[in-house]
């Protein structure tokens, strides 16, 4: 270090800027080793960074032992050997012992001086204290783990979804053939005994007495009951049961197809039904035909008495691009605290002074999520409600 | 002559011996699973849960380069998965050459391994944070070397280079492992080499070897650390060559 060559004293006011005095106070600690690691000379920011005296750490001591426990296996199994091969290394995070038994997180870079040779002279250091970033970096560490963890438990949960939804989706299945099939089966039976009852009241009917008849009246009521259950049933398990056959479909005629089927009862209860223009959507016809007839046979079976019921059909599309189409009437209405439950299968509102199955809003519930869509309604008593249902943009043409 | 590495560096470790032996032996290096230029992906947890899996590769190293019985020089960790390999079929060994083994790293007892498990915890901890990738651990720095320039580039980058995933595991195997008891087991002539001041495997260590391997010679270096065959190449050199002599 030629202290008198180029870091002559200036004028006061100058900083003394020796190389020793770089070297000393430099503003990271500076070690140096032999290739073995004995210490051979260290700066003051080292001296004050580790606690031990300058005298002990040249006196003989090994860098390695220096450090913790740790710190020196990775010494001895890492450090020292990638020093050799790449004489050099960087930013490896290792702690020291400090002279008062703390420990004191740092990182080094270290190069290794060699001579003509390729034979190692000495292996210098500089040693920055890393507390605040290792705290960071455990921090991270932490975190990846958790995040690990985190992804690991998902897959769990996501592999156990799909087991329990292919089992549903099975179970589902197994029910809806079990409807059908036991649905279809009854309808035998019940012809059976609707059959003979009939023959009893038309061939008995001088023999039997009024109390009798009004029996066999009875039981042929109930028939009409079940068989209208059992119809249901089965549009039901239909429903959810075949594939979808989607078309492009126009869904003012769809509408048209329904009010054919309601012909009668329009014309018995003086009903009428507008619509505004409809969307042409990729949608099963026959099964949107179902769905309109169940909300406008709807709309009327539920009238009220002193007015004529009024239906009106619109379709809005959506910012998503999906499809909202409304039924809505002027009819009895209900209360909105049902607004959930009645698309359930078999939950009605009223008794049997209007008759119904309770299976119709289940099927209308059915026909939509199959195209994906969601239907809800809202109603207000004595003043009427309005059904809604969305049909997704995927289905539109 | 078959040469294992042992953890934290791969068979580049060896190059500084490896150019002695040549002209007199077939020297085979390999690098283990996750270590160099080994594929990674032949790696799986159930295997290498402990030192076993690694003695049985060492075993499928030596029957596919032919020409056993060998001599088998380990370091480290691979001297015990050396021992392993040769308690299971030792006709296939000629001479263990174990330079600092140590059959368990942790106290147990009266007796001294060196560590207790916090320190081997402590020391995984290390590892983690000079795996995470910013640190030249893992993916070195490559520097021109102005004293060697054709060790330039190709060869440096691939020095030591490990699997930071598998590395974690195999210290683990490593440095909790305990197989005092497989010592006796092996009956293949060996040479044990005990560097001075040697923190992961201490005299005692070496001595402990000695007293309970059959057969065994136990010879104390000058060189200081525990890699002799890096820090003092020619003296290591001179030792295998010797005790190979005087054995034939």
């Amino acid at each position: 270090m030629s202290r008198d060559g180029q870091d002559k004293p200036h004028g006061s006011g100058v900083p003394d800027e020796s190389v020793e005095e770089l070297y000393e106070n430099a503003p990271c600690g500076y070690l140096s080793t032999l290739p073995d690691g004995r210490i051979i000379r260290v700066n003051q920011t080292f001296v004050d960074l580790v606690g031990i005296e300058r005298e002990q750490l040249v006196g003989g001591k090994r860098f390695a032992q220096l450090l913790t426990i740790g710190g020196r296996i990775f010494y001895e199994t890492h450090f020292a050997l990638m020093l050799r091969m790449h004489g050099h290394l960087s930013e490896i995070a290792l702690d020291f012992q400090r002279g008062d038994g703390t420990v004191i997180p740092a990182l080094i870079t270290a190069v290794q001086k060699r001579d003509s040779g390729g034979n190692p002279l000495v292996n210098r250091m500089t040693i920055f204290n890393a507390t605040e970033r290792r705290r960071y970096e455990q921090e991270l560490l932490i975190a990846r783990k958790r995040a690990e963890e985190a992804a690991s438990e998902l897959t769990r949960v996501n592999r156990a979804l799909s087991s329990s939804n292919t089992a549903l989706l099975r179970a589902n299945e197994d029910l809806g053939q079990f409807a059908y099939a036991a649905s279809h089966d009854l309808q035998e039976p019940l012809r059976t005994m609707t059959g003979y009852a009939q023959l009893l009241a038309r061939r008995y009917h001088d023999v039997l007495d009024e109390r009798a008849q009004g029996f066999i009246e009875h039981i042929l009521e109930g028939s009409r009951r079940m068989q209208m259950l059992i119809s249901d049933l089965l549009a039901f398990s239909h429903a959810q049961g075949a594939q979808l056959v989607r078309r492009s479909t126009d869904m003012a005629q769809v509408l048209a197809a329904a009010l054919a089927n309601l012909e009668s009862s329009i014309e018995e209860t003086r009903a009428t039904v507008t619509h505004e223009a409809l969307p042409t959507l990729s949608v099963d016809a026959a099964r949107m035909a179902q769905l309109f007839q169940n909300l406008v046979s709807n709309a009327i079976k539920y009238r009220k008495l002193d007015a004529a019921p009024r239906v009106h059909v619109s379709a809005n599309e959506d910012r998503d691009g999906s499809w909202v189409i409304s039924v809505q009437d002027n009819g009895l209405g209900f209360d909105d605290a049902y607004a959930d439950q009645i698309f359930s299968m078999f939950k009605r509102l009223h008794g049997r002074e209007i008759a119904g199955t309770g299976i119709g809003l289940a099927i209308c519930r059915k026909v939509v999520e199959s195209h994906g869509g969601k239907i809800w309604a809202t109603s207000t008593p004595g003043v009427g409600s309005t059904f809604f249902f969305t049909i997704p943009d995927r289905a539109e043409i | 002559m078959v040469v294992a590495h042992g953890f934290g560096c791969d068979q580049n470790m060896w190059r500084f011996i490896v150019p002695a032996f040549v002209n007199e032996y077939r020297v085979v290096l390999f690098d283990h699973v996750g270590a160099g230029k080994s594929d990674a992906t032949k790696y799986s947890r159930e295997k290498y849960d402990s030192l076993a899996g690694y003695s049985d590769d060492v075993l499928e190293i030596i029957d596919a380069v032919g020409g056993a019985p060998v001599i088998f020089v380990g370091h480290s960790v691979s001297a015990t998965i050396g021992l392993l390999a040769a308690a299971t079929r030792p006709e296939v060994f000629e001479r263990l050459i174990l330079i600092g083994p140590s059959p368990c790293y942790i106290n147990d007892l009266d007796y001294i391994g060196g560590f207790s498990k916090a320190d081997i915890q402590a020391m995984l901890a290390t590892l983690e944070s000079n795996y995470l990738g910013w640190s030249s651990a893992t993916a070195p720095v490559i520097m021109g070397n102005p004293d060697k320039p054709e060790l330039a580039d190709e060869l440096s980058e691939s020095f030591c280079r490990t699997d930071p995933d598998i590395a974690k595991d195999f210290a683990r195997v490593t440095f909790l492992s305990d197989n005092r008891r497989d010592l006796a087991r092996v009956h293949v002539p060996s040479l044990i080499m005990q560097c001075s001041e040697d923190i992961i495997a201490p005299d005692c260590v070496g001595e402990f070897v000695h007293d309970h391997l059959p057969d065994s010679k136990l010879v104390h270096l000058r060189a200081t650390g525990h890699c002799p065959h890096m820090s003092a190449p020619q003296e290591t050199i001179t030792v295998i060559q010797q005790y190979l002599a005087a054995a034939s």
